[in-house]
């Protein structure tokens, strides 16, 4: 590890570019799947990045993955939005994903995706965030544990139920 | 409902929205450059790495008890290990670091709190409550920059080995194996109070850190070296070669400093007539795997020597000629 010092010194390593690259999606899919809207789901990611880029020198590679300390902001970041934005309900939100279309039409064309979306919009808030990171980031459990301060079984346990429960709402 | 259709509502972000948003992360950088002082953390996070791996080579191979007098690791000497990229790759996308490691509990006993910057040497040495030794024979053009000071900090970890022999799993090590009886035990590392001066000269750095030794307690009455062959083939030497490298160190006393054979080079010099470990980094070494999982680090040419004294560990780092580093090295006083 000492021999890395040069790779570890952020003054010279970051690719910020392949970072970026590499971690977008990850993030986008993360709000893709906790806040449902397009649009706020882009707003967000972006605020995550630059409060990743402002606190970049805090990030120590020893401690935690880039995507998982990325996605801790991200975490924080959802956290402060629903703060602000409570009377705003999470399924009106995930509504969002059909804005602009008439009851009759978004009957007409949602497709399993919207469906599954709207399901998730009923999920609790600590459930819908493990589902984001699970199925959004695709973290392993070990990983949301870490980020989430949950034990790694008790996340699985979670999952577990919240999938059957999705799976027992899903129309037949 | 399978795991594919729960992942169906994953989309890439839009090309212009990705374009937009890189762009105002390059005004932010423009705004706001890393700050100075703070570039040394990692060095500092780098030994505290070190020592979660030590931690992780010198567990028990045998049932110990609580009540047993703890055994003690400090750093007196270095010992290289060259492993190829790709096996370092893989162990970092494992996480390596005390909690993916060990396991179980991980207590912060002591916090070293904030970083401490400063420009002069005196007040440094004040808050670092010790005399900082200095480099007195610099390279032509570098002056003294800023000091930097880190508190000393402990955490103990209370060891599950289940990850430790996940992780192996995972890397298809089956030679070795993590007894039973380390569950539960409780390893102890500390970090001392370090400090970082910083000389510039344009664009070119040096950087000399030191400190007490880091040390790790650990339960007494260990088989060090088969458990220090597991860390070895977890790094990625040979069955056999581990075997012999693991009966060779001396696990109470050696940091492992592991090298990508193809992109540092290393020796063995001395430094005030002591053994110390000089470490090259080639200009600008592309990885030496195509897939980095996009961790591609672009290397810049440094050398690095590392050194212990009374008790203390050196570490001076720059992007200077080895004549120039070793000069520096020797005038430490």
């Amino acid at each position: 590890m000492i021999g890395r010092l040069w790779a570890l010194d952020p003054a010279r390593d970051g690719d910020w570019d392949e970072l970026y690259a590499d971690q977008l999606p990850r993030v986008s899919n993360f709000f893709r799947y906790r806040v449902g809207d397009h649009a706020l789901a882009e707003d967000l990611t972006s605020r995550t990045f630059e409060k990743a880029w402002v606190a970049r020198h805090r990030y120590r590679r020893d401690l935690a993955a880039f995507s998982t300390w990325l996605l801790v902001i991200a975490r924080n970041v959802a956290t402060d939005h629903f703060r602000r934005h409570r009377p705003m309900a999470p399924l009106e939100e995930a509504e969002g994903v059909s804005a602009g279309e008439t009851p009759a039409e978004f009957t007409e064309r949602r497709d399993d995706a919207q469906r599954l979306a709207r399901m998730l919009a009923g999920l609790p808030d600590r459930e819908r965030e493990l589902i984001a990171l699970k199925y959004g980031s695709e973290l392993n459990n070990r990983q949301i544990a870490r980020i989430t301060g949950l034990s790694e079984s008790n996340v699985g346990t979670i999952l577990h139920r919240t999938v059957q429960a999705l799976r027992a709402g899903w129309p037949q | 409902m399978d795991e594919k259709f729960l992942k169906s509502l994953q989309e890439q972000p839009r090309p212009g929205y990705a374009r937009a948003l890189r762009e105002r992360l390059r005004q932010l950088e423009a705004e706001k450059a890393p700050a100075r002082a703070t570039w040394w953390q990692p060095a500092l996070a780098g030994v505290a790495a070190v020592a979660a791996v030590v931690a992780l080579l010198s567990l028990p191979s045998v049932r110990a008890s609580a009540q047993q007098v703890l055994d003690m690791f400090r750093v007196r000497t270095f010992a290289v290990v060259q492993v190829n990229a790709a096996q370092l790759e893989r162990l970092e996308k494992q996480k390596l670091d005390p909690e993916a490691l060990l396991g179980g509990k991980v207590e912060k006993l002591v916090d070293g709190g904030k970083p401490q910057t400063f420009t002069d040497l005196h007040a440094a040495g004040a808050a670092a409550g010790f005399t900082p030794l200095v480099p007195r024979a610099l390279p032509a053009g570098f002056a003294a920059d800023t000091m930097v000071v880190m508190g000393a900090s402990e955490s103990r970890v209370t060891v599950d080995t289940k990850n430790l022999r996940d992780l192996l799993q995972t890397m298809a090590i089956t030679d070795v194996h993590v007894p039973d009886g380390l569950d539960g035990q409780r390893v102890t590392l500390r970090t001392q109070t370090a400090l970082g001066q910083r000389f510039v000269s344009g664009e070119r750095h040096l950087f000399f850190l030191q400190s007490a030794s880091p040390e790790i307690a650990l339960p007494a009455g260990v088989d060090l070296a088969r458990l220090g062959e597991v860390g070895l083939r977890l790094l990625g030497l040979e069955s056999g070669e581990a075997h012999r490298m693991a009966q060779h160190i001396d696990w109470h006393s050696t940091m492992l400093v592991p090298l990508q054979p193809d992109a540092t080079s290393f020796r063995e010099v001395t430094v005030h007539g002591q053994r110390a470990l000089l470490m090259e980094s080639q200009p600008d070494a592309p990885p030496s795997t195509g897939n980095t999982g996009g961790h591609s680090e672009r290397r810049r040419h440094g050398r690095t020597v590392l050194w212990t004294e009374q008790g203390r560990v050196y570490a001076l780092m720059g992007d200077v000629n080895e004549v120039d580093l070793m000069q520096a090295a020797e005038s430490v006083r």
